[in-house]
């Protein structure tokens, strides 16, 4: 879900993994729907998907959670197992297996669900889905585990982490609608959707606040619910898609989501502010919830000759507090299909509320001096409060291109150029260093990506 | 006069010579032209079968079915199955029907199938065994070469 507002030094969160508990209740909901249909019409299919991929950069500091000049395979690599049960021609059961990187730690792999799901037709225009799915936002929102089925070696981080977890438990419904005008069949499909979801915020402390946050990765579970529509249309030559969702996120362990820090004066021109309830103060400003709002428009056009351009851009507007995830961000991407080889080139961008980095800034610049009482404490709990903010300000190009060994495998290769603006989010600083900004990242990736 | 051996005199020469450079033009005519005459012969007709009471389909329908756009005809459920990938029916058949070729159409569904809209059609290994899958499920829909239609099968669409 969309990154949460800052929250004040909440203690270490206990790590649960709830999904794969729901598996054998979808699994018991599909066998007894199963059990009241004809065995004839039933049929199981699996299907498997993958991408064993490699990426290193010029940089120490690790972008992406794991890319750094010593290389990573951990970034974009994802085996993943489908299973489709055809219970009749109108109801159907899907679940999907994947194995990634943990969302809930570094240098740990998780297994877990991506989707699981019931799913009834009950005539050609109209389809209901209610289990574990995927939040229909980006043009490749329900197929981005799948690299086989597009051609970026990796889809711009600049959008596609504006929302990080995109699945979500809850209903789905969709109406179709065929449009035939002037001899091109067009589709045009509004679903409405809505649900829960758990999400791990990820947040990156070069000190942390020792004993209680040690420095490096802090993982806090949140709480989403959120509800929204999404506008498709397709047609032979171009893809759209359109969506507005809503959401409501809230903190899993019962605190409160920090809005503003009052400032306490100790003397002319000497103070702090209040990050946390632990410090002195009249207390840290704090909603039980925080609102978002997120708009997305994206197309894909084929322009003939084997070209294509792709564009998205989203707007994500956070209401309640000028801490957190607020951002805009969008990609535009050209590519060329030449029989087999599909170079591209693209650009991106990302960038949050200027009063996020303001807050940012106020939060770092004036510590303490080591002479007040405390001073090292209430530094450290400023630092960790300024890097729970979710602000991004970063820019890219990237050329690559994708060769596809058989229809079901593709090969692919990027050069990624990403140039930090006043600081990301997406960069983790390393200990004792300044705040990555104003510098750039040199980023090169290879994949190998297939889906039978 | 006939002897029996080959005559050496010019004049009995002459006759076999022309009919050995007719025999050759024919030759060069027939593979020359080979390819044009023998365009489509042996090239299989995927002709639509489907259970009793499936009326007859349009190619928009047929495929509308085949990528899963359409799961009923007129108020009916429907289910359709595939050739086996590779065949020369299959191959016909989507060229026909979806204007597509394998590679496009294994390239749709695996985008399909991990959207989350459903698996591809069943693919069954002849047409002998799609024929009793046709005629044992209500509502099946299939294809098989023109030649192996046989009385009593309720034909849909041809091409």
């Amino acid at each position: 879900m969309t990154e949460t507002a800052s929250p004040s030094l909440p203690p270490r969160p206990r790590m649960r993994s709830r999904p794969l508990r729901r598996l054998p209740t979808l699994a018991l909901a599909a066998a007894a729907a199963g059990a009241v249909l004809p065995a004839a019409a039933q049929e199981l299919s699996w299907s498997t998907y993958g991408t064993l991929a490699y990426a290193r950069s010029d940089r120490d500091f690790h972008y992406l959670r794991s890319i750094d000049r010593s290389g990573s395979a951990s970034r974009d690599t994802v085996l993943g197992l489908q299973g489709d049960l055809r219970l009749s021609p109108q109801w159907a059961a899907t679940a999907q297996l994947k194995l990634e990187p943990s969302s809930k730690a570094d240098a740990r792999w998780a297994l877990k669900p991506a989707w699981a799901f019931l799913a009834w037709r009950p005539d050609d225009d109209w389809m209901l889905r209610a289990g574990r799915l995927r939040l229909p936002i980006y043009l490749h929102s329900e197929a981005m585990d799948v690299g086989q089925s597009h051609d970026m070696a990796r889809l711009p981080a600049e959008l596609y982490t504006v929302v990080p977890v995109p699945d979500y438990e809850g209903g789905n419904v969709s109406r179709g609608w065929v449009l035939d005008g002037g001899g091109t069949e067009r589709e045009l499909t509004v679903e409405a959707f809505g649900g829960r979801a758990r999400s791990t915020a990820r947040f990156w402390l070069r000190d942390g606040l020792p004993p209680q946050l040690p420095a490096g990765a802090v993982f806090w579970p949140v709480r989403v619910q959120l509800g929204g529509l999404a506008v498709t249309l397709r047609q032979p030559d171009l893809l759209l898609r359109s969506s507005l969702t809503r959401t409501a996120l809230h903190r899993t362990d019962g605190q409160g989501m920090a809005v503003d820090y009052p400032y306490v004066a100790l003397a002319p021109g000497l103070g702090y502010y209040q990050v946390s309830d632990a410090l002195p103060g009249p207390g840290v400003v704090s909603r039980a919830r925080i609102h978002n709002t997120l708009f997305s428009i994206g197309a894909e056009w084929s322009l003939g000759q084997g070209w294509r351009v792709t564009g998205e851009f989203v707007r994500d507007v956070q209401h309640d507090t000028v801490f957190g995830a607020d951002a805009t961000a969008g990609y535009l991407a050209l590519f060329r299909q030449l029989d087999r080889l599909t170079p591209y080139v693209s650009v991106a961008r990302r960038s949050s509320r200027q009063a996020g980095f303001d807050w940012h800034q106020r939060l770092l610049a004036n510590p303490l001096p080591a002479s007040v009482p405390g001073a090292a404490t209430i530094n450290a709990a400023q630092r960790v409060a300024a890097e729970t903010h979710w602000l991004t300000d970063q820019a890219s190009v990237a050329l690559g291109a994708a060769y596809a060994l058989t229809p079901a495998v593709k090969l692919k290769a990027e050069w990624l150029h990403t140039r930090i603006g006043q600081l990301s989010q997406l960069v983790d600083t390393p200990p004792g260093a300044q705040t990555p900004g104003r510098t750039c990242v040199n980023v090169w990736s290879v994949n190998l990506n297939y889906a039978f | 006069m006939h002897h029996g051996f080959p005559c050496p005199c010019p004049a009995a020469a002459a006759p076999r010579r022309w009919r050995r450079a007719r025999r050759l033009a024919t030759g060069l005519a027939l593979a020359l032209l080979w390819p044009a005459l023998t365009a489509g012969a042996g090239e299989p007709v995927p002709v639509l079968i489907a259970s009793p009471g499936v009326p007859r389909l349009d190619t928009a329908t047929v495929a509308r079915l085949y990528t899963g756009r359409a799961i009923e005809i007129a108020g009916q459920p429907v289910t359709v199955a595939n050739a086996a990938p590779g065949s020369a029916l299959r191959q016909r058949f989507l060229a026909v029907y979806l204007k597509q070729d394998e590679d496009a159409y294994r390239a749709y569904w695996t985008v399909r199938r991990h959207v989350g809209k459903g698996a591809p059609p069943r693919e069954l290994a002849s047409s002998a065994e799609l024929i009793d899958w046709v005629q044992h499920h209500p509502g099946a829909i299939g294809y098989v070469d023109a030649t192996e239609l046989r009385p009593g099968l309720n034909v849909v669409a041809r091409p």
